[in-house]
């Protein structure tokens, strides 16, 4: 590789006053994405001292920006307006494109995993970390950078009533969510901030880990979409284009935190897909169906906390998928339903007579990631035999749940949506059956990181935003250990850290 | 009435927009037409976020169905609509193709967006669909 062109000046390095030449476009951390991954790490690694810059391809939002309005949500921020599709075409999935990623259109429910979870994974991977033991100090510490609160009886709308109900009426347990937000209230109808949240409550990457960030030096630069990254020995060159204008950036090391689809992609258009076989492999997505159940009593599942409930009844860990206590704006539930015209309008205007309850699948069988001749992402996710008799399991409980409360009609909307985009990066100790090493360095690139949803071996059937934010801490502490840098962790997580180590 | 400029689509086009927004969204009871709100203003916005390939794709389509037969419209909608016993490699275009003209009309009436000169019923009101967030006066 021949040696970068770069800018010299006489600026200071932030970590020590002695003066000394900097490259202008040289960085110790170059970050590409913003989500729960890229924001989390970009407040570990700039807190070292370190020189970071992150890049989003998405536009940065001020809280007081975001629009209400469901259609803007879409569209500005969320690629290809939320119409990206399986090969199939029979599902949808979101992603985020804008600062905070992700972590600006979900609904920021924070669970750990279990054993479950971390057994399945640790099977597949061979990965001693994936272990609920193991990850608690990371989960402790991310926790301890958030506001949490565990939804109350009191918080429950119309819809989480009936589901409440119908759990009791089958003898089913449900439990009450974990959501991070500072400052909510029962005034404020919370469906709103799934196009991001304009109180600055609900614990996105924006409003939590980027601006501590920012405050110890991080330089982000929105509106940049990576097209290219190329591995060096002593560096990493980050080529795109900021608002159509092509420019070049140089890290001693680059993360890559674009999410399942965007890291495997980056990846992908490096050209890197000979190197690297089981790239763009693994990939899951959790797909979730829609039940919709008509009352004649008024439900309002849109108004105040719409998701307070969870299913967890071990049965369900056991049957392959959880349901979910959710509701979506007019223009999602316009596309729920089938067909058009007078029995479409119909059905809109029954809109506050719904209730919703959602099945999520813990997919068992993997989809792939490619790119077609015009460098255009393909996503083959084929839904297998299992995961469609685990889908119509569940589906036929909601069912059932909904006459148990008397429901005079159900629908279970053919849409299946994936919002928990995970793998195609996979983790794991063989490189012909995975991406990135238990150090979550690309095998055989020491300077390309990656510790996003996309390194996940399987699907672990749980929402996966906090242990994201858990194993981007993990590997923040292992890529500044590999710099000689001081560790990010709290004295407490050391002295847990150095247990570990010993046992 | 003479249909507002868009950066993507010309007069011609978004008439047919409206022609098939009308079929998906008559006038119908309290419900407004698609055409009636002047919802089409907004498909900047919509588009917006589409590569320059399915933007023109779409065009194409909304220059036939300026022209086409509304009932052939209707044929094409309900196509579209119903993939379950096409054969599983002739299905996934057609469930694209709904997604796509569905999506678009459902996202610009639902958005409850309307041309400055309409006085009709609001879509959200018809449907009686009202949600809020406040800014913390403190944030």
């Amino acid at each position: 590789m021949s040696a970068p062109t770069v800018v010299m000046d006489n600026a200071l390095y932030n970590d020590n006053k002695k003066k000394r030449p900097v490259m202008k476009k040289f960085y110790d951390y170059i970050i590409v994405g913003s989500g729960a991954s890229g924001g989390a790490l970009s407040y570990f690694l700039s807190r070292s001292g370190a020189k970071v810059l992150m890049l989003e391809a998405g536009k940065r939002y001020a809280a007081d920006t975001f629009s209400s309005n469901e259609m803007h949500a879409n569209s500005r921020l969320m690629w290809g307006g939320g119409t990206e599709m399986n090969t199939d075409a029979d599902q949808i999935f979101l992603r985020g494109k804008v600062v905070g990623g992700g972590t600006i259109i979900n609904q920021c429910l924070l669970d750990r995993f279990d054993d479950v979870a971390y057994n399945d994974w640790r099977t597949q991977s061979g990965v001693g970390f994936h272990d609920l033991n193991t990850m608690n100090r990371h989960y402790d510490e991310v926790e301890s950078h958030l506001s949490l609160y565990t939804m109350q009886k009191q918080d429950w709308n119309g819809n989480a009533e009936l589901y409440a109900k119908a759990f009791d009426n089958l003898g089913l347990e449900h439990s009450p969510l974990r959501r991070g937000q500072s400052n909510c209230n029962s005034d404020n109808d919370c469906i709103v901030c799934l196009g991001g949240c304009s109180r600055k409550s609900k614990q996105s990457t924006l409003e939590t880990f980027i601006p501590k960030a920012e405050k110890e030096g991080l330089t982000l630069i929105s509106e940049f979409e990576v097209a290219e990254v190329i591995h060096g020995e002593s560096f990493v060159t980050v080529q795109g284009s900021h608002k159509g204008e092509a420019t070049t950036y140089y890290g001693r090391k680059c993360i890559i935190a674009s999410g399942a689809v965007g890291t495997t992609k980056l990846l992908l258009k490096s050209q890197l897909q000979k190197k690297l076989p089981a790239l763009g492999k693994n990939f899951h997505c959790h797909p979730q169906w829609m039940t919709l159940a008509f009352f004649n009593d008024t439900v309002d599942s849109h108004k105040g906390f719409f998701q307070t409930l969870k299913s967890s009844d071990p049965r369900f860990r056991q049957w392959g998928f959880k349901l979910e206590n959710v509701f979506a704006g007019p223009i999602a539930l316009a596309l729920l339903k089938q067909g058009y015209g007078g029995d479409h309008q119909q059905f809109m205007q029954r809109l506050r007579n719904m209730a919703c309850i959602e099945v999520a699948v813990r997919d068992q069988d993997p989809g792939e990631i490619s790119l077609n001749n015009a460098g255009k992402v393909v996503i083959k996710k084929t839904l297998s035999d299992g995961d469609r008799q685990r889908a119509n399991h569940g589906n036929r409980l909601v069912n059932d749940m909904f006459k148990s409360l008397g429901a005079y009609e159900v629908m279970t909307s053919p849409m299946q949506i994936g919002l928990h985009l995970m793998g195609g990066c996979t983790i794991g100790q063989n490189a012909a059956t995975s991406v990135v090493n238990e150090g979550f360095e690309v095998h055989g690139m020491k300077n390309i990181y990656i510790a996003d949803s996309s390194t996940f071996p399987n699907a672990p059937g749980v929402n996966p935003m906090l242990t994201i934010l858990a194993l981007a801490h993990r590997a923040s502490e292992t890529i500044l250990a590999e710099a000689g840098q001081r560790t990010t962790a709290s004295r407490t997580t050391q002295k847990m850290a150095s247990k570990e180590k010993a046992s | 009435m003479k249909l507002g400029a868009s950066e993507f689509y010309s007069e011609k086009q978004l008439k047919g927009l409206n022609k098939l927004g009308d079929v998906i969204i008559p006038r119908n009871g309290a419900f407004p037409s698609f055409s009636d709100t002047g919802c089409c203003a907004y498909i900047d916005d919509v588009m917006a976020p589409a590569d320059a390939d399915d933007t023109t794709a779409f065009g194409y389509l909304l220059l036939l169905f300026r022209y086409m037969p509304t009932a052939l419209i209707s044929i094409v909608l309900w196509l579209a609509d119903n993939t379950e016993s096409m054969p599983k490699l002739i299905a996934p275009p057609f469930r694209m193709l709904n997604i796509s003209l569905r999506g678009v009309a459902f996202s610009l009436y639902y958005s409850n967006q309307t041309s400055s000169s309409y006085t009709g019923p609001m879509v959200h009101d018809v449907i009686d669909y009202n949600v809020s967030c406040t800014p913390d006066q403190q944030g």
